[in-house]
Order: structure tokens, then C-alpha cells, then sequence
């Protein structure tokens, strides 16, 4: 592995002005309240209580509207890249920010799966490598230091770890076994083969664990938190017996590898049937995508008994485009009302579509900070 | 009837081979087609939508069925044009630009097809224009379109708003579906309706055809 020192975008210096004045926004922002966004996200991982519930915003393509430039932009310049997520922070004031934007593709090309890339929209897979078990065999774990733009994630990640790592949690989202094997296979064939082909599905999943380790790795090292996610792996899509089977082994091992310092993982659908599961993993928080309504969302935190915190998404993609913002206050409200008392909650957002007006983004964050703070006064 | 039988169990049993096989002869045994779907295919997909809404069957096993389905389909549906039948319907489906998720929307063209329905199944990345051309070409009854993604939202809209401009969007039921959507999204944009998983909009389809019914 090539371990040669992860070279640093070259700003101008009106460039680097703008950088300056982000900063002094961040930090104007952060002195209004007792913690530092990081402290806020610490204190939650290790069960502490924190001033307040910290909010965690999804927002990644939606970064480039930030600073007018396209996606495709975004993707592929890693000075527009942090300029837009600096921009971001700066303007919702959220606690997190997450460098790359699209967890997706971060070393999928690397590893043979064929993506274009619209110049103002979702990079979108155009092909899936993997036909057969031989197939697997030539697959190789790409080099995050030499291969593709895995450079070029890692220099974000490392130069916003310098800007404001000390005060802003950083959060890279990138796929987790199973999203790299569906990436591979396509999800459709990889769903059936778990009943027609399971050695396939196991040889896959195998070399996808490696794939995930090493790639989230250089990620923890480059300076950001992980947050591998699996697509279509909760139990409402595969079953509780296949998840166990073919999926939580694996994850378990990406969470153990990953330990020290730890990471999260983020499974999407509903993960009432495996909570027990899914909040002994080892992982410092998980992703609650979906509960059927705040009884069941209440019954989950039980389950989980504190093991892990619980990122738990409140408002989705057609809320944050379209509003209205009562509805926008009122969803953040109700899931602090019922997992905020005693700690453990970090307050999340489906992901913020590119065109999301800033006032619906801005109620979101706003709401989480105003009803978030403790002592709780709801 | 023994043939009806034996494709329902292939269907049931997510069996490929056997479903083409069963199709087969029951064309050979002079079963019309529309009665093989009807009668034998459409009723081993009902069993499979039992035991997904009751917890039994996954994705994995409504992808096979759904595969065991259409290649059955694909050995009946030319012996489908020489005949004069009734459809329940003509819905032209399909991904929205920009998005190549499919699952979804592929159960949902299987369980259409298999309740008696006329599908036009566009694909994955499907411009707005291209819904409503095809729409307009096969005089369709209803444009469904699919996303799993917040950032192809826009095309959906897009497709209402082209057939508002075109005077055509009294011609069409639209439907929209997919995760990124919801009931509240649909009626924002102007859809005639939403549903969030492949029974729902299968009854909500037929619902919004019964109610075109009544009021013409």
C-alpha cells in the first residue's frame, strides 16, 4: 500500500479569505451555545449528556448549491468540494458535515463497477461487474492512497480535519459490505441469489468486508468518523433469518475493524426485529431510518438500552423539498418528546434534495436546536 | 383445471423453467392466453402478495416470482394479440431520469400484469418526455413513474407539469411511488396518486380507474 502523504488542494488566496471568513462564521455560530458541536456528538458517544441534542444533517449534493456550482463539479474538485461544504456549515450552522458527496461511489469505480456522471445530477451505475462466483475471485480491494479518486476523498476529508475537525464532527458516508455488494451485482440479482446462489452471495460479501475495512479505514485516518451504510439489508427486505445469515456477520466485522476509534453503521427500512442485534454491534451510534410510529420508535430505544447511540431520522427528502415548516418542527419535535429523555439521541434528516429550499433545511436545524436543548422543556 | 394449476404453482414456487414450461402447454392444450394469465399466473402472484403482507415472503422471493412471471409472459403474450379481450387497463411505468433503481418498480409492473393490466415497461432513466410519448402512442390509462432518490424528485414533477402545459393531464391517472415520495409529495405536484408499496398501487390503481369510470 502506497502510504505517501495525501498531497493538499493549492487555494488562491481570495480563496483562502473565503475559507478565513467561513471559519469565523463557524466558530460566531458556535460561541452562541455552551458545547462545541464535537463536544455535543462526544459526549453522546460516550453517554454523556450533551447541552443538546445534536442535529445531523444529510446533506451532500445539495452542498454544491452552497457555493452555485453543479454536482458534477463538486464530485471531481476537491477545492469546490470543501469550499462547499465550509459554505454549508456556515450557512445551516449543523453540527456535522459530510466531505464527499455521494457515499455511493466512493471506491465502487475502484473496485469494476462502471458510473457515469450527469454534470448536475446522481452519479448513476451503468454497469455491475459481477456475473458469476469467478468474477468475484478477480475482483481486487483498491488501494485508497493510489486508486481512482480515493485520493482525492481522503485530501477533503484531511483538509477539513485541519479547518475545522476540532470543532465540527466530520462524517463520511461510504457503502458497507452489503452496498458494495449490491454496487457489484446489482441489487436485484444479489437479493435472489441470497435463495438461488448463496455461496455467491458469502464469497461477495466476504471480499466486500475486506473492501469496506480497508477503504474506511484510510477514511478514519484521514480524519473524518465513518458511517458505512447498507442499502435494502433491514429485515423488511431480506427477512430476519437472511440478514443474520448473510449480512450481520459481515457488518460485524467492518464495526470490530474499525475499533479503535470506533464507527458507526447506518442500515436503512426497519430494524425493530433486530435492534438487539443491530445495537450490539459495537458501533458508536446507528442509523434509525424508519419506525412505524413513536410507540414503536420508543420500544426501540428500550431495546437498544443504551448501548449505542440512536441517529433517528425525522424529516425526509419530500418534507425538506416541499415542506411546510409547521410539519417540519412538529416531526423533530415528536422523536425528541420520545428518545431524548436520559440522552443517547442525535436527531437526523433523510437526505436534503439538491433543490431543497434553505428555509425548509434551516426550520430542520433550527427546530432540533430549539427543542433539543436540556434540561428538555417540551 | 390441471394447467392452472400447474401454473400457479410455478409461480408460487419462483420456478423459471417450470412456469415457461407450464405456459407451454397450456397453450398447446388450446387455453387462451388471456385465461392462462388470468386463471393460472395471476393466481400464484396473488399467493405470493399474501405471504409478503403477512410477513413470509422478502424481496428475494417476490424478485423470482416476479422473474418466474414475466417469463411466462414472455412465452403467452404473442398469442395475446390474435385475440379480442378487455384489459383492466394500459399503464405505461418506468424510473425517472437520472435514477436506475428498479426493484420496486418492477414488482409493481409484474403485479399489474398479472391483475389483468396492459404494462409498457420503460425501464430505469426515463426522460419525462418519454413517458408521455409512449402514453400518447398506446393511448394509455395511466403513467406511473418511480424514484428512490430525493435528487431525480424533480422529474416527477416535471411530467405534471409538461402534460398541465400540453392540456393532456386530464387524459392520464398519474401515479408516483418510490421511497424518496410520499402521499403529501404526490399531491404537491399534482399526481393523482401514491402509494408506498406494489399492493397498495395495485388497489389504488384500480381505485383511481373505477372512480375515472363513474365520473365519465
Amino acid at each position: 500500500m502506497n502510504l505517501a502523504k495525501i498531497k493538499e488542494p493549492k487555494f488562491t488566496a481570495s480563496e483562502r479569505m473565503k475559507i478565513e471568513k467561513y471559519i469565523r462564521e463557524i466558530d460566531k455560530n458556535i460561541a452562541k451555545e455552551e458545547m462545541t458541536p464535537l463536544e455535543r456528538y462526544l459526549a453522546v458517544e460516550h453517554h454523556k449528556m450533551p447541552d443538546r441534542v445534536p442535529v445531523r444533517l444529510s446533506s451532500m449534493e445539495h452542498n454544491s448549491r452552497s457555493i452555485s456550482c453543479t454536482i458534477k463539479e463538486v464530485l471531481k474538485n476537491p477545492k469546490k468540494a470543501i469550499m462547499a461544504d465550509l459554505a454549508t456549515v456556515t450557512r445551516y450552522g449543523c453540527d456535522n458535515v459530510i466531505p464527499y458527496a455521494d457515499p455511493h461511489i466512493i471506491g465502487t469505480e475502484e473496485i469494476g463497477a462502471k458510473i457515469r456522471y450527469p454534470e448536475d445530477g446522481t452519479a448513476i451505475f451503468v454497469e455491475s461487474p459481477v456475473k458469476t462466483i469467478k468474477d468475484v475471485e478477480k475482483l481486487e480491494v483498491p488501494d485508497p492512497y493510489a486508486d481512482g479518486k480515493l485520493p482525492m476523498v481522503l485530501e477533503v476529508i484531511e483538509y477539513l480535519k485541519t479547518s475545522i475537525g476540532d470543532k465540527i464532527h466530520l462524517q463520511q458516508h461510504l457503502n458497507g459490505p452489503f452496498g458494495y455488494a449490491g454496487d457489484l451485482r446489482g441489487p436485484r440479482n444479489l437479493l435472489m441469489d441470497m435463495i438461488t446462489n448463496p455461496n455467491l452471495v458469502h464469497a461477495l460479501m466476504e471480499f466486500c468486508t475486506e473492501a469496506a475495512i480497508t477503504i474506511s479505514r484510510a477514511v478514519q485516518k484521514a480524519g473524518a468518523n465513518t458511517f458505512p451504510f447498507d442499502a435494502m439489508a433491514a429485515p423488511e427486505y431480506v427477512g430476519k433469518k437472511r440478514y443474520k445469515e448473510f449480512i450481520y456477520p459481515y457488518q460485524k466485522k467492518v464495526v470490530d475493524a474499525l475499533s479503535p476509534p470506533g464507527s458507526y453503521f447506518c442500515i436503512d427500512g426497519n430494524v425493530r426485529d433486530i435492534i438487539k442485534e443491530y445495537s450490539s454491534m459495537g458501533a458508536k451510534g446507528i442509523y434509525i431510518e424508519s419506525f412505524k410510529n413513536l410507540d414503536e420508535l420508543k420500544k426501540i430505544k428500550e431495546e437498544a438500552g443504551g448501548k449505542t447511540a440512536l441517529i433517528v431520522l425525522t424529516v425526509r427528502a419530500p418534507e425538506l423539498l416541499h415542506g411546510p415548516l409547521n410539519k417540519i418542527e412538529t416531526l423533530v419535535k415528536d422523536v425528541i418528546k420520545t428518545c431524548a429523555p436520559g440522552g443517547g439521541l442525535i436527531v437526523g434528516a433523510g437526505v436534503v434534495p439538491i433543490e431543497a429550499p434553505f428555509n425548509n433545511v434551516n426550520r430542520f436545524v433550527v427546530a432540533v436546536k430549539k427543542y433539543g436543548k436540556y434540561p428538555l422543556n417540551l | 383445471m390441471k394447467n392452472f394449476e400447474e401454473l400457479k404453482i410455478a409461480i408460487v414456487k419462483m420456478d423459471e423453467n417450470g412456469a415457461k414450461d407450464a405456459a407451454t402447454k397450456a397453450l398447446k392444450a388450446g387455453i387462451k392466453p388471456f385465461d392462462i394469465i388470468n386463471e393460472g399466473l395471476s393466481k400464484g402472484m396473488q399467493i405470493i402478495g399474501e405471504k409478503w403482507e403477512k410477513g413470509e415472503y422478502f424481496l428475494p422471493e417476490l424478485l423470482l416470482a416476479a422473474t418466474a412471471m414475466n417469463a411466462a409472459l414472455e412465452i403467452v403474450r404473442p398469442y395475446l394479440k390474435t385475440g379480442k379481450f378487455e384489459t383492466a387497463g394500459k399503464v405505461v411505468l418506468g424510473t425517472v431520469q437520472g435514477d436506475i433503481h428498479d426493484i420496486g418498480k418492477n414488482i409493481v409492473a409484474t403485479m399489474l400484469t398479472a391483475a389483468g393490466f396492459e404494462v409498457y415497461d420503460l425501464g430505469v432513466d426515463v426522460p419525462p418526455d418519454k413517458f408521455i410519448k409512449k402514453a400518447v402512442e398506446v393511448k394509455a390509462d395511466v403513467i406511473g413513474s418511480s424514484t428512490f432518490m430525493t435528487t431525480t424528485l424533480k422529474y416527477q414533477e416535471e411530467i405534471e407539469k409538461k402534460l398541465k402545459n400540453s392540456k393532456s393531464k386530464k387524459k392520464f391517472i398519474t401515479m408516483v411511488g418510490g421511497v424518496a415520495t410520499s402521499q403529501k409529495y404526490s399531491e404537491q405536484i399534482g399526481a393523482d396518486g401514491w402509494a408506498s408499496n406494489a399492493a397498495a398501487t395495485l388497489e389504488k390503481v384500480k381505485g383511481l380507474l373505477e372512480k375515472r369510470k363513474r365520473e365519465r
